[in-house]
């Protein structure tokens, strides 16, 4: 690799010599400008929009702010104890991860069983497909109306549909049966996990499978020995991205309750009384924003933690067609 | 293979940082810009209003720019983003309120501009023509409805008032409300029994009476009709341990256990009680006067809605305002003469009068009466027992250190679990009583340091 003068350390006081590097560094920090005006936006947008609430969130979290008041103590950590020491953060958590417990691994077992369903040959594959993925292009607020609706116990589409069957109208949006509710309502939208699998899959090199198959591998040994291990990158993404979407849920949860307002959101149900409720009731119905600042920055961590806990462990599953890590020695 | 553009320039690097951070700068600063230009400007110079799309129209705004030549910006109420303005220093010259909720807490912060001078000095709004439940909006530090006024209403109801579907008790074999004599609360549980139609699998066809999310307006106004009061004497503290507290949750409670109504754990698919009234699904709601235009804007409502007056939970009548929404200006307003000609315009222009002939509400001026809509059979009747109710009007007292809104929040958190059971109704009043007086500590903290 030649160095510059510039890197090298040499110098000359010859003038004739001194203007080759110039415009050399003048032309690399043209070249340099669409890189940094592509970027820009984001950088910007970053700063502006992540970075900057974060810092300021965190500002509050040390504080007893109400939102409003122009004064305010300094409490220190005085609010991530109190988080911490609430037996209503436990139970919201609780909540949180059981939702996430049941919704992750269905979405993404669920999402791959019928991604080989519809990767077979078979007719109306294209209708099918478009069938599962349909619901997953329904927007999330539209989706939550729709089933509130379906689900209202005097009018509802499903308890008319139970009572043909003479079997009694259920509260399906009521204590009890909600938390049902919210979890097939977010394995509804199953089909954006169906599409990646289904890409994933093809995506699979037919000589691999073809080889396994000559070495004596029955359909389920290809699909364990060589399918799994080709799709795991794109199943540990789905993993990660489906677990903090659902630990993350919010808008479905109170579209199916009560709440008219921001003030009524403590009317949701308590089986769905959630992290993130927990966090806005606190906001906007509290007005405790240093304390509900403590419980984002809390979460926040939690789900950084959870996301580095995956990538940890994920390295005895799942594998890569290309070694990042010999990708990155190379450089 | 080599980079096709550097990404080791450190000179070039730096630089894109610092232009990065002057763009950064440059959008703070004309983002301020922005919001102190919205409420700068001189007398006739320009306004921001933050309220209801449907309350303040767009051709109203229209014609006071015509008429005036201030420049009006309006933007969607929002509670959250209002508080952000606020903390900021920006926040809109006129914002919507209600006066019977949050007067206290605006005076006491200093959030709000009193406007006893300019109704001194207005030739189109007395101080003498000004209905006396719109007092709601004074505030002298200690008692409501007295000292400096903070806003103007719009309109105003007295909100415990019932409406029935007249129709619903004649097929039930029920005598109908008096126009006069209240029902008590233990009544129109009972009616509510009657009035429910169960629909046989499960379902219900119709509900005795209304939505039940209680709130400390309404419990508040119960109480006071069995003399008893939730807020302390200095207003720094409730209590829901009260026999007469008690005796309100408990109605609530008995009311959902009894799903005779939607509640907190019977949900209203509508939210609210106007579209299951109007499709005669419940046969009693608890709205105000102003709730005539709900039934006048149903096709057969006119024929079997009737307004009934405010049930007592003991002997004494007590009929408040729990809204009295309306308008204050900003004690922050850059420009709060022209904001006080908007309100005045608003107030006793042509607004004011096609509010009163709407019947969305009565006129917060008593001369705008005689626009109230009298045509049809129910509108006369609604006046007519509204007239009576009046003589029982007053006004309920808020804390001026916890939003109404906090308060219910609390409220509306535990209400259910007794309800269904899972604790007691003493116990709910306790755990009310605890997160309530905490909320206040903290506002008191803020307020006083």
């Amino acid at each position: 690799m030649a160095l510059s003068p510039a890197t090298s350390g040499l110098t000359s006081t010859d003038g004739a010599s001194r203007a080759t590097p110039r415009r050399s560094v003048r032309g690399r920090r043209w070249k340099s400008l669409p890189f940094y005006a592509f970027i820009s936006p984001w950088l910007i947008g970053t700063i502006l929009l992540t970075a900057f609430p974060l810092i300021y969130a965190f500002g509050v979290s040390l504080t007893n702010w109400d939102g409003i008041s122009p004064r305010f103590r300094f409490l220190g950590l005085e609010n991530y104890t109190a988080v911490f020491s609430s037996p209503e953060t436990w139970s919201s958590l609780g909540r949180t991860f059981l939702l996430a417990g049941i919704v992750v691994p269905v979405t993404i077992v669920g999402g791959l069983l019928l991604a080989i369903a519809l990767n077979q040959k078979v007719r109306f594959r294209t209708g099918f497909r478009l069938l599962v993925y349909l619901p997953a292009i329904i927007p999330p607020v539209a989706a939550t109306l729709a089933w509130k609706i379906l689900f209202d116990r005097d009018n509802g589409g499903f308890n008319a549909f139970l009572r043909l069957f003479g079997i009694p109208a259920v509260d399906w949006l009521s204590q009890g049966i909600v938390f049902w509710v919210l979890v097939a309502l977010l394995l509804w939208g199953i089909g954006a996990g169906v599409l990646i699998n289904l890409a994933a899959l093809q995506d699979v090199p037919i000589e691999l499978r073809e080889a396994a198959r000559l070495d004596g591998a029955n359909s389920f040994g290809v699909f364990w020995h060589v399918t799994l291990p080709a799709i795991s990158p794109v199943l540990l993404f789905q993993v990660i991205t489906t677990t903090i979407a659902v630990l993350q849920t919010f808008i479905p949860v109170l579209l199916l309750s009560p709440a008219t307002a921001a003030s009524s959101v403590t009317a949701v149900p308590e089986e769905n009384q959630v992290f993130m409720i927990s966090v806005y009731a606190q906001y906007f119905a509290y007005q405790r924003y240093g304390y509900a600042s403590a419980m984002l920055w809390i979460f926040f961590a939690l789900i950084l933690l959870l996301t580095f806990v995956f990538f940890k462990f994920s390295g005895r599953v799942v594998f890569y067609a290309v070694d990042p890590s010999a990708q990155e020695g190379r450089r | 293979m080599s980079h096709p553009i550097p990404l080791h320039s450190t000179a070039t690097r730096r630089r894109f940082m610092a232009g990065a951070a002057v763009v950064v700068g440059a959008l703070v600063l004309s983002a301020c810009a922005a919001a102190a230009d919205s409420t700068g400007g001189g007398p006739g110079g320009k306004i921001s209003i933050m309220a209801n799309s449907g309350e303040i129209l767009p051709e109203q705004i229209e014609a006071f720019t015509k008429e005036t030549g201030i420049e009006v910006t309006f933007s969607e109420f929002d509670q959250t983003k209002l508080n952000a303005m606020i903390a900021a220093g920006k926040a809109p010259d006129i914002i919507r309120g209600s006066g019977a909720a949050e007067t206290p807490y605006l005076g006491t912060r200093g959030l709000a501009l009193p406007l006893d001078d300019y109704i001194a000095d207005s030739d189109v709004i007395d101080e003498d023509d000004l209905n006396v439940l719109g007092d709601v909006w004074k505030w002298d530090g200690a008692t409501q409805g007295e000292g400096p006024r903070y806003g103007l209403m719009k309109d105003y109801s007295q909100d415990t008032t019932i409406w029935y579907n007249k129709k619903a008790f004649e097929a039930a074999g029920l005598e109908v409300p008096s126009d006069d004599t209240p029902l008590t609360y233990d009544e129109i549980l009972e009616l509510g029994r009657k009035l429910t139609i169960p629909g046989g699998d499960g379902t219900v066809t119709q509900y005795g009476t209304w939505t039940q999310l209680p709130g400390i307006e309404i419990l508040s106004s119960m109480v006071a009709t069995a003399d008893g009061q939730i807020f302390a004497d200095d207003l720094r503290s409730v209590d829901f341990t009260s026999p007469e507290a008690l005796k309100a949750l408990q109605w609530y409670v008995d009311a959902g256990q009894a799903r005779i109504g939607y509640s907190l754990v019977d949900v209203n698919p509508d939210g609210w009680d106007g579209p299951p009234f109007a499709s005669e699904k419940i046969a009693m709601t608890q709205n105000g006067y102003w709730f005539s235009g709900i039934v006048g804007g149903s096709e057969t409502a006119p024929e079997w809605g009737r307004l009934a007056p405010a049930p007592v939970l003991g002997s004494t009548r007590f009929s408040p305002t729990t809204g009295a929404t309306g308008h204050y200006i900003s004690a922050f307003s850059k420009n709060p003469d022209a904001a006080w000609a908007f309100l005045e315009y608003y107030t006793a222009g042509q607004p004011g009068i096609d509010r009163a002939k709407a019947g969305w509400g009565l006129p917060a001026l008593n001369s705008l009466r005689e626009y109230l809509p009298q045509e049809l059979e129910y509108q006369k009747l609604a006046l007519a027992t509204q007239e009576k109710e009046e003589a029982y009007a007053g006004v309920l007292q808020f804390s001026p250190f916890v939003q109404t809104s906090a308060a219910n929040a609390v409220i509306q958190e535990i209400v259910p679990k007794a309800i269904n059971g899972d604790i007691t109704v003493r116990e709910a009043a306790e755990e009310i009583t605890e997160r309530t007086n905490e909320l206040i500590d903290q506002g008191i903290e803020l307020t006083e340091g």
